[in-house]
């Protein structure tokens, strides 16, 4: 698809899904999408294993197995945070609840305490932190002196030395402090991050914490025993807080607070929940070519304005066709019904590559039928929890009309007039060849032939060295100084889509802080009228929107469910099997009711996956909201407040 | 010679029926039907708990035929169509020889392993899934799990094993008190089901 939009400068999409993650990941290690985890043996080392906002027993069962033997083989205790009692926290040692979107709150107050009662690690914040580096008083930037010619690039950071008394360059200090406060040099005030990120974690105190959290002091008392008394502590994180705005501050704030206890870069510690490293294949070789045109991105709820304005930053942008290939974003996006009010009306060709007759391949004006895996023959190298490449050999040839998304792009391609881009004798195997010839595989002697014979081989890291750790041999950190940010240096918005962001703003962001979600929030007004969170995290029975009409599954699956506490239920005199309808000013999702007593109060659940026509009315994406922050610029699904209420009285059939 | 039996991990298991999808897969089993089926030890519904927030509780019990050692069902079958193979211990069933009087199944204590094709098996696909050694499945005929019987002649375990994603299902010859199941029900603690009923399972709980 790259290579085609290289052709004309087609406009492609750069999504906006789990940004609080990997942005609030990116601040603090500088690191590519997601690229912040260790992989699953790295479990094997951990004493407290806590699962923070994710639940892999539903979602990630294979990740799942490895924190189980940490459990039976390395005596690892196992905590869920979670405001539900999910699968996974039935399974652990101790579940905490906590008021969802609130998790920052709580971080922010454990690093309050670590940091006053010194329990750091005196070693880890000092040497591979930039927590001694001063910071310039009157702008929040970092006080430095970019020299090419230093041989570390922390030498280019200025410190306090405690043994002169005075500021000077890292190289030049013989006693580095940790804690300076208003030093001067030549005229500059400066105070050391340590200092700032003190100062600024004292408001974070445990009854603040309480109130914003709903999580007793005791209980955090309790937790930060725990986690500073037994580690190496490995965090499990995958979206369960990411899906609000103001959420990237949550994980910037835990990895800060692994750094500061030391449990990063070491054996059994990080901030994990998933290995993602960037592809050792030769995708470039593919994507691109001498002589391309330059596509531009435009973030995926931002693109709804762009369809219905005609209009890019400021400028005339005649969007009218759309070609999507593995994807759904009509069923994805936040706010369904922007597609029908914003987008098809200014859409004159829509042309989809799809396995099932999803949502987007519903409205789209062609379908064109892809092969399945076992149809078809690639090289699996997106590195997603496993640091293997893997061939895919077709099983049989694909059924009926469906081709290889490469072959159907390659149509497209010629029938453009782009023959020598797409060269006509080129099938599956050519594409793949590009993508072995690579430089970093071949030093390894990972070869086409290699692969083929082997099935899977490793890719990355090594059978015989220690795991794949974040920050250590195999996965360094990106940060210039390899040393994790505490303080994010050079705070700049995500993706740049036009929009204005103040230095105020940015300046704010450097600390991780506590926000509040735009829109599922108590104090919100129209809290009164929509008083529940909609959550649409997913269940076990489907990888996103894949797999929503396989018959087998719906066997033990029938329908899309709407699942609440009893108590929220009773208030609104429904009873499992009842039809209902969850609504709010966007929209509505109408299916069978389900009690689940292990909800909380206050949120109903409709797993996402479901498509359109499988609802009795309308779509839970309909509810979401796609209103984002300018920073992050982060999909925010969870940020969502909703009502229930049967469905026209109807009966459960 | 052999007395295979199965132990199942219920500290490990996650209730995901990878094990009942990878049985129904296997085996091509028609439409609505399953011979191992994860069932919710919990609320109402399939994966909810007991119980109310935030001390709920729930367990899975993955449940297929039991092959007891003293299986109430080969007792009770007119025509000799269940009965207990002295090879292996697993308790096989002869559609061929099956009059469907369904006498097993109000025999067995164990309801739902068994199942019944009041009409003739249908299928989603136009194309036979499952293992090409699988005996075709019959209209008026009780069916439920085979151990794989096709599998274990070729020396392979059931498919429910393998693939079980938390590694929670372990089969083997309970007479070896070397395999790996004796060695697990030696040193774990473990339930069976039903066992007041004298069936005799060979499949054990670890718990």
């Amino acid at each position: 698809m790259k290579r085609l939009a290289a052709c004309f400068g087609g406009t492609s999409i750069a999504n906006m899904y789990d940004r609080g993650s990997a942005h609030g990941m990116y601040r603090v290690f500088q690191c590519g999408d997601h690229q912040y985890g260790n992989e699953p043996l790295a479990l094997l080392d951990s004493k407290l294993i806590i699962m923070w906002g994710t639940n892999p027993v539903f979602c990630g069962p294979q990740r799942w197995r490895f924190i189980e033997w940490a459990r039976r083989e390395n005596g690892a205790k196992l905590v869920s945070i979670d405001p539900n009692v999910s699968a996974t926290a039935q399974k652990c040692d101790w579940h905490i609840p906590i008021k969802p979107g609130s998790d920052a709150a709580l971080v922010l107050a454990m690093a309050n305490q670590i940091v006053q009662r010194g329990l750091i690690d005196q070693d880890f914040v000092m040497n591979r932190t930039n927590a001694p580096f001063l910071v310039r008083r009157d702008n929040g930037k970092m006080y430095k002196n970019v020299d090419e010619t230093k041989t570390s690039p922390a030498e280019n950071y200025y410190v306090y030395d405690e043994a002169t008394g005075r500021v000077c360059l890292f190289g030049e200090a013989s006693s580095v402090a940790l804690e300076a406060s208003g030093v001067d040099h030549e005229g500059v005030q400066l105070d050391t991050v340590y200092t700032l990120l003190k100062e600024h974690l004292s408001s974070y105190t445990f009854e603040y914490a309480e109130e914003v959290t709903k999580v007793p002091v005791e209980t955090i008392e309790k937790l930060i025993d725990l986690y500073v008394t037994t580690g190496p502590v490995d965090i499990e994180l995958m979206y369960g807080m990411d899906h609000y705005n103001n959420k990237a501050h949550d994980y910037q704030a835990l990895a800060v607070m692994q750094a500061l206890t030391g449990n990063l870069a070491k054996r059994g510690a990080g901030v994990s929940g998933l290995l993602s490293m960037p592809n050792p294949t030769n995708l470039a070789g593919i994507n691109t070519f001498e002589g391309a045109v330059k596509s531009t991105s435009i973030p995926a709820f931002h693109i709804y304005d762009v369809w219905r304005d005609q209009e890019y930053k400021g400028e005339p942008y005649p969007l009218k066709a759309f070609l999507v290939s593995s994807a759904n974003p009509v069923s994805n996006y936040a706010e369904q019904g922007r597609w029908f009010t914003d987008v098809y009306p200014n859409m004159e060709l829509f042309v989809s590559l799809d396995l099932e007759m999803s949502d987007t391949a519903r409205y789209a004006d062609y379908v064109l039928p892809s092969a399945w895996w076992w149809e078809n023959y690639d090289v699996r190298s997106n590195v997603h929890n496993m640091p293997f490449l893997q061939i895919q050999e077709r099983a049989i040839e694909p059924v009926g009309e469906a081709k290889p998304d490469s072959e159907i792009i390659s149509l497209i391609g010629r029938a453009m007039g782009y023959e020598d881009r797409f060269p006509a004798e080129y099938k599956e195997e050519d594409w793949v060849k590009i993508a072995m010839e690579a430089k970093n595989l071949k030093e390894k002697g990972i070869t086409l032939e290699r692969l083929q014979e082997e099935k899977i081989v490793r890719a990355i890291g090594d059978a015989n060295d220690e795991p794949i750790i974040k920050g250590r041999k195999f996965f360094p950190y990106d940060t210039a100084h390899d040393r994790v940010m505490l303080y994010w240096e050079d705070p700049k918005p995500r993706v740049d889509y036009g929009q204005k962001v103040s230095e105020e703003l940015l300046r704010k962001n450097r600390l991780p802080f506590f926000e509040e979600p735009t829109e599922a929030w108590d104090t919100n007004p129209l809290h009164e009228k929509y008083p529940l969170v909609f959550l649409s995290n997913p269940d076990r029975w489907r990888t996103h929107t894949q797999f929503p009409d396989t018959p087998i599954l719906k066997e033990l699956d029938p329908e899309p469910l709407c699942r609440m506490c009893a108590a929220e239920a009773e208030k609104r005199g429904i009873k499992a099997g009842d039809i209902v309808e969850v609504y709010n000013d966007r929209g509505h999702a109408v299916c069978k009711a389900s009690i689940h007593n292990g909800l909380a109060e206050g949120l109903v659940w409709i797993p996402k996956g479901w498509q359109r026509h499988q609802f009795i009315a309308g779509g839970y994406q309909e509810l979401t909201s796609a209103v984002f922050d300018p920073i992050t610029v982060g999909g925010s699904w969870t940020d969502t407040l909703v009502e229930v209420r049967k469905w026209e009285g109807c009966d459960a059939q | 010679m052999s007395r295979y039996g199965f132990a199942i991990d219920k500290k490990l298991c996650i209730g995901c029926h990878t094990c009942a999808v990878a049985c129904k897969g296997e085996n091509g089993l028609p439409n609505n039907v399953w011979w191992n089926r994860t069932l919710t030890n919990g609320g109402d519904e399939m994966d909810t708990p007991a119980g109310e927030y935030p001390n709920t509780t729930i367990s899975y019990v993955p449940v297929a035929c039991q092959h007891c050692e003293n299986p109430a069902c080969v007792k009770v079958c007119p025509v000799g169509a269940t009965y207990k193979d002295e090879g292996t211990g697993a308790v096989r069933q002869d559609y061929d020889k099956c009059i469907g009087c369904r006498m097993c199944m109000a025999a067995c204590p164990y309801t739902g392993v068994r199942s019944f094709n009041w009409e003739e098996p249908a299928y989603y696909y136009d194309v036979t899934l499952g293992d090409p050694d699988v005996p075709k499945h019959q209209k008026h005929t009780v069916e439920k799990c085979t151990m794989c019987w096709h599998r274990i002649a070729r020396g392979e375990q059931p498919a429910c094993i393998g693939v079980c994603p938390v590694r929670a299902r372990f089969w083997g010859d309970l007479d070896d008190p070397d395999s790996e199941v004796s060695q697990l029900i030696r040193e774990r603690s473990c339930e069976q089901l039903l066992p007041e009923e004298g069936t005799k399972p060979s499949v054990y709980y670890l718990v």
